[in-house]
């Protein structure tokens, strides 16, 4: 029994834009799932709808969040208080403006202690336990969140998103703007975290390096829908779906220096037309006539290894015509 | 939600929008497109024109004498098919006085909001590019005139000057620049150090040019919008120091009208007096927020 | 400690501005023509020598120059001069006065305050749509109007035809309490402040308001408060923050309205014949009551710019970020 299910998932802003397009994802209890995509491809409002943090635009169309048997999708905002933080964090994407800019730190685990009911003496105590164990001066619970660098902010938040030692923690980008030894000293961090704590970790990111390093199990997000997903080191060094594939190449390889980094041409279709068929088919080199007036489900290839392509079958070939030099720049395959 | 690759950071060519034809049309026209928006057009318009087709629309002579039948003074008339808005205390048509005073409110209110552009976009502009001393220097002037309370500063100028509306208008410029100048020297400030200027001081462009060829038609929506409220804020001004009893005794504006009502202790009986000169201050003052509103959205909300 | 820095640099300036000030004030009010002399005797003739030794008297055969410095030095020691229009040390004339201002002033910037803080919260705390636009467009009808205009209709109103409240002025000449409930202490008084405060509230709450409503709605799109939300804060608690990080725009301009305030709003003060340094000022100037308008004129600046460095100093304390300008 999964740890987090989420099911046929649908998020619209405005009643219009569709961000999140049925998706389905699960993760297992101590698991981590890592969900990579462009920017604009739904990853952030997927995050923020798991616990509903989404602005008063947003809402959930459709769909289940199942989370110790509990629907976060559709129970009460007075139910989520009390799952929030205390069972389930949320680690924000840039913490430049994330903590109170005119409370102290102190201030801020207090209020966040103060709103389940911890009393104020263990909070102070959980409170340096947790900032030395992310390696940062207690001291620093004196400071204003603009006296700290941004890696220590980001650390001061993990220690305040584990406050009620959570069993779920969702982390919105959050090595995206730190600088590459910062970053590295995050993904440590949480990477230990996680094995102390059996904490399941949603990892959302651009950067495959990063997922690839951190999380067990990734999710490709295209466009709003989940083109492939499965275990990290499977999809990645055998990507099923041409997106992937794609994706795949636009990273440089450390064992393979010569090899040009090619991008994908073209832009993701707008959130607020209706598409029919693959929303990659304009963009994917290995497209079909198929493709464009059917929508592929997200099929289970082998163990635990899903992909929504019509042609998924064909991997291997794809993955080898997709070395040709010009195909991703420009204009489909025949 | 992003639907297109993101641009590179910093943009080096000229960020800012420039308003072509029609666009800038359709921008003009954006209070129309709400029930507030389209009334206080309409009452601006109405405003505009009542002021030009004064001497036209004009029943009676505002500063003649009115007569009933019997030779008798009409004083303090009620309205009545003669006199739509009756009489003041010295028996003076009301509605004609209304009429023409529709000339001054225009008159005052546009030249002074011009002005105040004028100086206090000029003040924040140098103040906000320089820096240093000559912002240390114009800070101070402007510290200086805020200080200085509006009201009783206006009276006293006139006073000096002798009260007529020329000097009111002075009275009222001479302060009033004081916020705008303010607020156009922070945009410059961060203006300045976006990446269009300095690549304009670096390809050579003298201050002159980089100041009012690149910074100010950024500025410039901001600009528009004060001056759009200082429009109302100076008719406001020219009405209060009227009432005050020290508006030109010449001119007739609706301050110096709600000014002789309260003096002469009219405002016990004569609603028909004091009621439509604050009434058109009021309609025009709202109808200058309400339009002023509209394009707050476009000066505020532009992404540059 | 860098806050005494900012404070001591914040006072200096202050300090410079007001003598600036003072010097402006000083060559302005000389300009005015009309000069004691003949004020005093209204048209007669006076013997030049005569003359003459009244100028000695006031001071007023010195060069300008040194007239400043001597009314500075005065000044500073708290001797504003004589009132030429009353034989009287301004300082005994203008005190009252500003007490009486202070009176007026006090409950219409209290409750203008107030008032914004609490609608301006409600309204930026709603999701925004129909209800609050109205709401905003409401709230900006009164700023229009202009407050003497709004002084005479309710004066009209309530004090002639209704008969409600008192005509003008701050107390009766001879007031006979009709009932016990008149008989309490300070109901004249308080009687005759009703229409005033409510005029002066009407047309200063739109601003604070305002300010509230926008620094709202800004606020609660931040960052911080979506983690507010994700850390499990109650809607009161959340709102509670989001009025915390708004409210810094609107106590600056709070603390400027006083300024203003306390500088004496002329022209409430004219329409119900109240009798504070605003219309002080007014008529000292019509009486070429020059030292009374002067101090006056200068007791309003000093409002101003010291509620300018009293908002700057809160500012730096309210606002972490700030102080290490």
């Amino acid at each position: 029994m999964a740890l987090l299910e989420i099911n046929d998932l649908i998020v619209e802003y405005g009643g219009a834009v569709r961000a999140v397009e049925g998706v389905s994802l699960a993760l297992e209890s101590g698991g981590s799932l890592g969900l990579v995509g462009e920017s604009g491809c739904g990853k952030s409002t997927l995050a923020l709808a798991t616990l509903r943090l989404l602005p008063p635009a947003g809402a959930i169309v459709a769909g289940t969040i199942r989370f110790e048997d509990q629907d976060l999708a559709t129970i009460s905002e007075r139910q989520l208080r009390a799952i929030r933080w205390r069972r389930a964090s949320y680690v924000p994407q840039s913490a430049q403006n994330s903590l109170v800019p005119v409370h102290s730190l102190r201030r801020q685990f207090l209020d966040t202690a103060d709103a389940h009911g911890m009393r104020r003496r263990d909070a102070e105590q959980e409170a340096v336990a947790l900032l030395r164990r992310v390696e940062l001066d207690p001291g620093v619970l004196d400071r204003y969140p603009h006296e700290l660098s941004g890696g220590m902010r980001q650390r001061a938040i993990i220690a305040l998103a584990l406050l009620f030692d959570p069993v779920l923690l969702v982390a919105d980008e959050p090595t995206t703007g730190l600088d590459v030894i910062v970053q590295r000293q995050t993904v440590t961090l949480l990477r230990d975290l996680r094995a102390e704590r059996q904490l399941a970790l949603l990892f959302i990111s651009h950067d495959i390096g990063v997922v690839a390093e951190l999380c067990d199990r990734v999710a490709v997000l295209y466009a709003g829908r989940v083109m492939e997903t499965g275990d990290t080191v499977q999809v990645l060094s055998e990507p099923c779906h041409p997106y992937t594939i794609g994706l795949r190449r636009s990273f440089p390889d450390i064992r393979d220096p010569e090899r040009p980094i090619t991008s994908i041409a073209g832009y993701p279709p707008r959130l607020s037309e209706t598409l029919a068929g693959c929303a990659f088919a304009s963009r994917c080199p290995f497209a079909q006539p198929i493709c464009r007036t059917q929508a592929p489900a997200l099929l289970p290839l082998t163990n635990g290894h899903a992909v929504a392509c019509h042609f998924a079958g064909d991997a291997v070939a794809m993955r080898r015509r997709a070395q040709t030099p010009g195909l991703w720049e420009g204009g489909l395959a025949a | 939600m992003s639907e297109q690759l993101v641009l590179p950071a910093g943009n080096a060519a000229a960020p800012m929008r420039r308003y072509r034809g029609f666009s800038a049309l359709r921008s003009a026209l954006l209070p129309l497109r709400s029930w507030s928006g389209g009334f206080g057009v309409a009452v601006l318009v109405t405003v505009l024109l009542v002021a030009l087709l004064a001497p036209v629309l004009v029943p009676y002579d505002p500063m003649a004498t009115q007569y009933d039948a019997a030779k008798q003074v009409l004083r303090l008339d009620a309205p009545s098919a003669a006199h739509w808005l009756g009489t003041t205390n010295y028996g003076l048509d009301v509605l004609s006085q209304l009429i023409y005073g529709s000339r001054i409110v225009l008159v005052v209110g546009l030249t002074c909001a011009g002005l105040i552009g004028l100086i206090g976009t000029n003040i924040g502009l140098l103040a906000g590019y320089y820096g240093g001393r000559v912002d240390s220097l114009l800070m101070r002037l402007t510290d200086l005139a805020f200080g200085i309370p509006f009201l009783p500063f206006a009276v006293v100028l006139v006073t000096l000057l002798k009260p007529s509306l020329w000097n009111t208008i002075i009275a009222i410029s001479v302060l009033m620049w004081r916020t705008s100048a303010r607020v156009i020297r922070v945009q410059v400030l961060s203006l300045r150090e976006r990446g269009f200027v300095k690549a304009a001081w670096i390809a050579g462009a003298s201050d002159l040019r980089i100041l009012y060829v690149h910074i100010f038609p950024n500025v410039l929506p901001m600009v528009l919008l004060y001056v759009a409220f200082d429009i109302a804020y100076a008719v406001m001004a020219e009405a209060s120091i009227s009432f005050l009893g020290f508006g030109d005794p010449n001119q007739i504006s609706w301050g110096q009208m709600l000014y002789l009502a309260y003096v002469t202790g009219s405002i016990r009986v004569a609603w028909w007096w004091t009621l439509p000169p604050g009434l058109a201050i009021s309609l025009f003052v709202i109808s200058v927020f309400l339009v002023g509103r509209r394009y707050e959205r476009l000066a505020i909300s532009r992404p540059v | 400690m860098i806050f005494w820095r900012y404070l001591a640099r914040r006072t200096v300036h202050t300090a410079v501005t007001l003598l600036l000030l003072l010097i402006f004030m000083f060559t302005l009010f000389r300009l005015i023509p009309g000069d004691p002399t003949t004020l005093m005797l209204g048209s007669g003739e006076l013997p030049l020598e005569a003359q003459q030794r009244l100028r000695a008297l006031w001071g007023l055969d010195q060069p300008q120059w040194r007239q400043f410095i001597d009314y500075a030095w005065n000044l500073m020691q708290g001797n504003l001069g004589m009132s030429f229009y009353f034989r009287r040390p301004v300082l005994e004339v203008v005190r009252p006065m500003l007490e009486n201002t202070l009176l007026l002033m006090t409950p219409v910037v209290v409750l203008a305050i107030s008032i914004g803080i609490a609608g301006g919260t409600w309204l930026g705390w709603r999701r925004g749509g129909r209800a609050e636009e109205i709401g905003a467009l409401l709230v900006l009808i009164p700023r229009a109007l202009p407050v003497f205009w709004i002084g005479i209709i309710l004066l009209a109103l309530f004090a002639y035809q209704l008969r409600w409240f008192p005509i003008a002025g701050m107390r009766e000449t001879f007031f006979f309490p009709a009932n016990a409930w008149q008989a309490l202490p300070g109901y004249d008084v308080a009687s005759h402040l009703v229409l005033p405060v409510i005029t002066g509230v009407l047309v200063t709450m739109a601003d604070p308001l305002m300010i509230q409503r926008t620094a709202l709605l800004e606020v609660r799109g931040e960052d911080f408060m979506v983690l507010a939300r994700a850390r499990g804060l109650s809607d009161r608690a959340q709102r509670r923050l989001a009025r915390r990080n708004a409210i810094l725009p609107v106590l600056t301009y709070s603390a400027i309205m006083v300024g203003f305030a306390f500088g004496g709003q002329v022209l409430l003060e004219v329409v119900f014949n109240w009798p504070g340094i605003g219309r002080m000022m007014v008529e000292s100037i019509t009486q070429r009551d020059y030292p009374v308008a002067q101090a006056t004129f200068f007791l309003m600046a000093v409002a101003v710019v010291f509620m300018n460095l009293v908002v700057d100093l809160a500012y730096g304390w309210l606002d972490p970020r700030i102080r290490y300008e």
